[in-house]
C-alpha cells in the first residue's frame, strides 16, 4: 500500500493546480481593465469601421481618461456605453445585470422616421377582417392586389404556406395582379425566414449579396468573399411584388430588402432601411458584462456597402395628411406599380 | 440521452456476444461512472474561466487474446459558472459535453517488458456551451474541439494479493497508470448566436458559417490516470478506482486560445466477463 501513498497523492496535488499555471491568470475585473478589454475587442474584431466615421484611437484616449478603478459600475457602464454609441450600430450593445445599452441615435432615427401609420394600415388596408397565415397578416386590397403585413422576421414563415396563400388569391375572380409586401418597422429576427419568403418566387440563381468576415486584427482585414445566390427557380411564382420599407427595417429586414432588389419581379418602395447588414456575435468582459458587435460586412450585388441603410428603388415618404384620411400613399404607389 | 446510452450498451453487448460466439472467450464489458470538476477558458468569447462540477460515464469492451484490444466510449458533461458573480452582473452558466472512443493493444511481448504495456489511439470531441439568461437576454456561445489521442498504459505497475477468508475469495490488486497525449486535432468555433436586438426589439437568430474558425493543428493536450485495480480471483471481475486529469488546449494555433481541463474520480466495474482463469494475475 505504500506505493499508493507515494504515487497517487503527489500526482493528485500536482495536477489539481496544473491548469491554473497552464491557462495563465485571468484579467482583473477592474474598471480600467474592463474598458481597455472592450476597446481592444472592438478594435480587433469590429467589422464596419469602413462605413463608420469614427476615430477609434481618439475615442480610447478621450473616454479612457474618464475611467478610474474607484468609479461605480453605473459610471463605468455609461463611459463604455458612450464608446460603443460612437459606432451607431444596432447590432452593438453593452449588457450588464442592471441595464442594456443601445444606440439612442439609431433608435431615434428608426422611430422618428417611421414611414407607416399602423392605425391607417389596420383600419383601411388590412382591415378588421384581416387573415393570418403563420407570421403573415394579409387581406385583399382590391384590383387583384394582395396586401401582406410582416411585422417581424422573428415570426415564422413557411415557403409552402406562402405558395398556398398566393395560389388561393390567384384562384379568385380576376386573378392576382401582385403583392404588396409591407415590412416597414420590421426590426429583423431570424434570417432563415428571409429564404422561406423568397423561395416560392421566380428566380434564376442570380447573385444576391456578398459577405465578408473579419479574419485579422486590422480594421480592414476581411476574409474571402462568400457570395449568396438566389434559388434557381424559373417555374416559381410569377407575380409582381412591391416591398415597402422604412428606417425601421433592420438586420434581417435589410437583408431581405437587399435580396428583393435583385429579384426581377420585386420592387422596393418607401424609405431607406435602417441597415444592420453586419452579423453580430456576443462576447464577455472581464467584469462579467457582455457586449455584442458586428463581425461581418455585406456588400450588395453591385458592390455597395449599405450597412447604414439599403435605399429603395423609389423613395416615397408617408404623407400624414393622407393617412389622416385613411390613405397610405406608400401602399397606393406600390399598388400603382403593380397595376402598371 | 437515456435512449442513446441504451443503444450504446446494446452495441457493446452485441460486440461481446459476437466475440463469444466466434470462440474468443476472454473478454469483459465494463462500466465506469465518475465525478469531478472541470474548467474551460475560451479567449474567443470571454477572458474568464468557467468552473464547475462534472460527471462522466464510460463503457468499454476489453478483449484479451494474443493482443489486447480495448474499445471504450466515454461521455462527460458539466455545469459551469464563472468566478465573476458579484453585484448585478448577469448570472453566467455554461456546460460542456465530451465523448471519447479508442482502441488499445498490448505491446509488452513485442517490447520484452516485464510490466504489461498497452498503447492505444482514439479520438475525442469536446464542446462547450455558455448560456446567459436574465432580463430577457439570451446569449449562446459554442466551441468545439476534436482531437486524436494516443496513450500508453501500465495496468500493473505493482501488484499484491489479498484474500477474503469469510467467502474464500482471493483478490489480485495492482496499481495502474496511463498517460495520454492529444497530438493533433481540429478546433471549431461556429459562432452561433441567439440574442435580442435591443435596438429594434426583435430576436436575432443567426449562424455565422462564414465566421467558422476551423483549424486542424497540433494541440498540446495531455491526460494522466492513476488507479487501483482489484480482480476477483474466482469470477475474474475487475473493479478499478481511478483518478484522471486532462488538459487540452489549442495553444497559439488559433486566433484566440481555448483550453479545458478536468479532474475526475472514477469507479470501474465489470458488467460481464469471460476472462480465462489463466489470465488472472
Amino acid at each position: 500500500m505504500k506505493y499508493i501513498k507515494i504515487l497517487v497523492l503527489p500526482v493528485m496535488l500536482l495536477m489539481t493546480g496544473c491548469e491554473k499555471l497552464l491557462m495563465g491568470p485571468e484579467p482583473d475585473g477592474s474598471a480600467s481593465a474592463t474598458f481597455e478589454y472592450l476597446w481592444q475587442q472592438f478594435d480587433e474584431e469590429y467589422s464596419l469601421f469602413d462605413v463608420k466615421a469614427v476615430d477609434w484611437d481618439s475615442a480610447r484616449a478621450a473616454l479612457g481618461a474618464e475611467v478610474h478603478d474607484d468609479m461605480s459600475a453605473e459610471e463605468l457602464f455609461d463611459v463604455c456605453g458612450r464608446l460603443t454609441d460612437l459606432l451607431h450600430d444596432g447590432h452593438v450593445n453593452l449588457i450588464s445585470g442592471f441595464d442594456v445599452r443601445h444606440d439612442a441615435w439609431l433608435y431615434r432615427m428608426m422611430t422618428e422616421k417611421s414611414n407607416i401609420d399602423p392605425d391607417c394600415v389596420a383600419l383601411h388596408y388590412l382591415g378588421p377582417d384581416y387573415h393570418t397565415l403563420g407570421g403573415l397578416c394579409h387581406n385583399d386590397i382590391g384590383d387583384g392586389v394582395l396586401y401582406i403585413r410582416y411585422a417581424s422576421f422573428s415570426n415564422s414563415i413557411d415557403s409552402n404556406r406562402v405558395k398556398y396563400l398566393v395560389d388561393q388569391y390567384a384562384k379568385r375572380a380576376g386573378g392576382l395582379k401582385g403583392i404588396v409586401f409591407d415590412i416597414r418597422q420590421n426590426g429583423g429576427g431570424n434570417i432563415a425566414n428571409l429564404w422561406n419568403m423568397l423561395a416560392p418566387f421566380r428566380s434564376h440563381g442570380q447573385l444576391l449579396y456578398t459577405t465578408q468576415s473579419k479574419v485579422g486584427k486590422g480594421h480592414f482585414d476581411y476574409g474571402k468573399d462568400h457570395q449568396v445566390w438566389a434559388y434557381d427557380n424559373p417555374m416559381g411564382l410569377d407575380v409582381r411584388v412591391a416591398v415597402l420599407t422604412d428606417r425601421g427595417c433592420y438586420s434581417a429586414a435589410s437583408f431581405f430588402t437587399l435580396c428583393a432588389k435583385e429579384y426581377d419581379n420585386f420592387w422596393v418602395v418607401g424609405d431607406t432601411t435602417g441597415g444592420g447588414l453586419g452579423l453580430p456575435r456576443n462576447g464577455q468582459l472581464p467584469n462579467g458584462w457582455y457586449y455584442r458587435m458586428s463581425v461581418s460586412r455585406t456588400l450588395s450585388a453591385d458592390g455597395n456597402n449599405w450597412e447604414n441603410g439599403v435605399p429603395p428603388d423609389e423613395v416615397v415618404l408617408l404623407d400624414r395628411t393622407l393617412t389622416a384620411q385613411g390613405v397610405d400613399n406608400v401602399i397606393e404607389r406600390a399598388k400603382q406599380w403593380i397595376l402598371e | 440521452m437515456r435512449f442513446g446510452m441504451k443503444k450504446l450498451f446494446l452495441l457493446l453487448w452485441s460486440v461481446a456476444a459476437v466475440s463469444a460466439a466466434v470462440g474468443q472467450p476472454s473478454w469483459r464489458l465494463y462500466f465506469e461512472p465518475g465525478l469531478g470538476a472541470s474548467v474551460f477558458r475560451d479567449m474567443g468569447t470571454s477572458p474568464l474561466s468557467y468552473h464547475g462540477p462534472m460527471g462522466t460515464i464510460s463503457m468499454g469492451y476489453q478483449h484479451e487474446g494474443k493482443v489486447l484490444v480495448e474499445a471504450d466510449v466515454e461521455a462527460s458533461a458539466g455545469l459551469m459558472h464563472s468566478a465573476i458573480s458579484k453585484g448585478l452582473n448577469y448570472p453566467q452558466v455554461g456546460g460542456f459535453a465530451m465523448a471519447e472512443a479508442g482502441v488499445a493493444k498490448n505491446l509488452s511481448d513485442r517490447l520484452s517488458m516485464r510490466h504489461l504495456l498497452q498503447v492505444g489511439v482514439g479520438a475525442m470531441g469536446y464542446a462547450d456551451l455558455r448560456y446567459n439568461a436574465s432580463l430577457g437576454n439570451t446569449a449562446l456561445m459554442l466551441t468545439g474541439l476534436t482531437a486524436i489521442r494516443a496513450w500508453a498504459e501500465m495496468p500493473e505497475i505493482v501488484g499484491w494479493k489479498s484474500a477474503n477468508k469469510r467467502y474464500g475469495i482471493d483478490f489480485d490488486h495492482s496499481l495502474m497508470a496511463r498517460l495520454e497525449l492529444l497530438p493533433v486535432g481540429m478546433f471549431v468555433r461556429p459562432d452561433f448566436g441567439y440574442n435580442d436586438n435591443f435596438t429594434a426589439y426583435n430576436d436575432d437568430q443567426y449562424l455565422l458559417p462564414r465566421n467558422l474558425e476551423c483549424r486542424a493543428k497540433a494541440f498540446p493536450g495531455v491526460a494522466a490516470t492513476v488507479g487501483l485495480v482489484r480482480r476477483n480471483g474466482a469470477s475474474g471481475d475487475v473493479t478499478r478506482l481511478s483518478y484522471r486529469w486532462m488538459y487540452i488546449t489549442t495553444g497559439r494555433n488559433v486566433e484566440y486560445p481555448f483550453a479545458a481541463a478536468s479532474h475526475s474520480l472514477r469507479l470501474q466495474v465489470t458488467l460481464m466477463n469471460r476472462i480465462k482463469k489463466s489470465n488472472a494475475l
